[in-house]
């Protein structure tokens, strides 16, 4: 009986870590109707010092115009291997971009910050339109953009 | 003999003496002269990049707002469409995979390398 739960504490110690790794997280990004072309996004993250933490969509699939996306370029040298595999479409004026993802729990109230650049042709480039505190209080909440961003939520 | 020779070599020990400072005027001279040559190349040519940028809504009704702004114009492939097609991988080697052509990146933000479910209406 002792060793059945020995053996049943080991497995779930062992396997709650494992549950509370990551949870899913909707970012749903809504743009105004501002009549340009499809808009480039950058979603990224940064920690509690600012630094660039990792990237988590590429909305756009032509690097060249990656240097527009003024703050990503900034803090990635415009290195493609952060986005290998994150890239899609440019997402078009008055349209809904939502990305689900499993998001690893540590970047949760612990200072991390989401941010969105956000670039239009011939348009104004517009950094850091968007820059969220990864916490639970700001989970829901809908942030309004400067420029072409009209607002953005997460949910968890 | 020995006095012809002393007085040789003090006489070539003070034309190096005196012509060094002399020599690195020169040169001092030469790169002054290199490098205000470049600087006046440059102005030319960050003229014509300011010209451009006003100049280059004259085939689109978009205003220009001045710099910052991404434009067709500052690349060289400009019948292409700015975005790689839903159904198709763009086929320029310097643009990233789409999502589901690769794995997500190692950066500890994503659980088991899963790729973001992504929806757009």
């Amino acid at each position: 009986m002792k060793f059945i739960l020995a053996v049943l504490t080991l497995t779930t110690a062992l396997t709650l870590p494992d549950l509370a790794v990551a949870r899913p997280v909707t970012l749903t990004t809504t743009l105004k109707g501002y009549g340009g072309n499809g808009a480039y996004l950058a979603l990224y993250v940064t920690d509690a010092n600012g630094a660039y933490a990792g990237s988590l969509w590429m909305a756009g699939g032509k690097s060249k115009y990656y240097k527009h996306l003024t703050a990503w370029y900034a803090a990635t040298g415009g290195d493609n291997a952060q986005i290998n595999g994150i890239t899609g479409a440019s997402v078009g004026s008055g349209r809904t971009l939502k990305i689900t993802v499993d998001l690893a729990d540590t970047l949760f109230d612990a200072g991390y910050t989401l941010h969105i650049d956000a670039a239009v042709e011939d348009m104004r480039d517009s950094p850091k339109e968007i820059s969220v505190p990864l916490n639970a209080g700001s989970a829901g909440a809908k942030t309004k953009g400067r420029r072409y961003i009209s607002n953005f939520t997460f949910n968890m | 003999m020995k006095k012809t020779i002393a007085l040789l070599i003090a006489t070539t020990g003070l034309t190096a003496v005196l012509a060094m400072p002399a020599w690195s005027a020169i040169e001092e001279a030469i790169n002054n002269a290199a490098q205000s040559e470049a600087l006046t190349s440059d102005a030319p040519q960050d003229a014509s990049l300011l010209i451009q940028l006003s100049d280059n809504d004259d085939d689109d009704d978009n205003e220009h707002e001045g710099n910052g702004q991404r434009s067709k114009h500052d690349d060289d492939d400009e019948g292409e469409d700015d975005d790689c097609d839903e159904d198709k991988t763009c086929t320029d080697a310097g643009n990233p995979p789409r999502a589901g052509d690769a794995a997500p990146p190692a950066n500890g933000l994503f659980r088991d390398g899963k790729p973001p479910e992504v929806n757009v209406n």
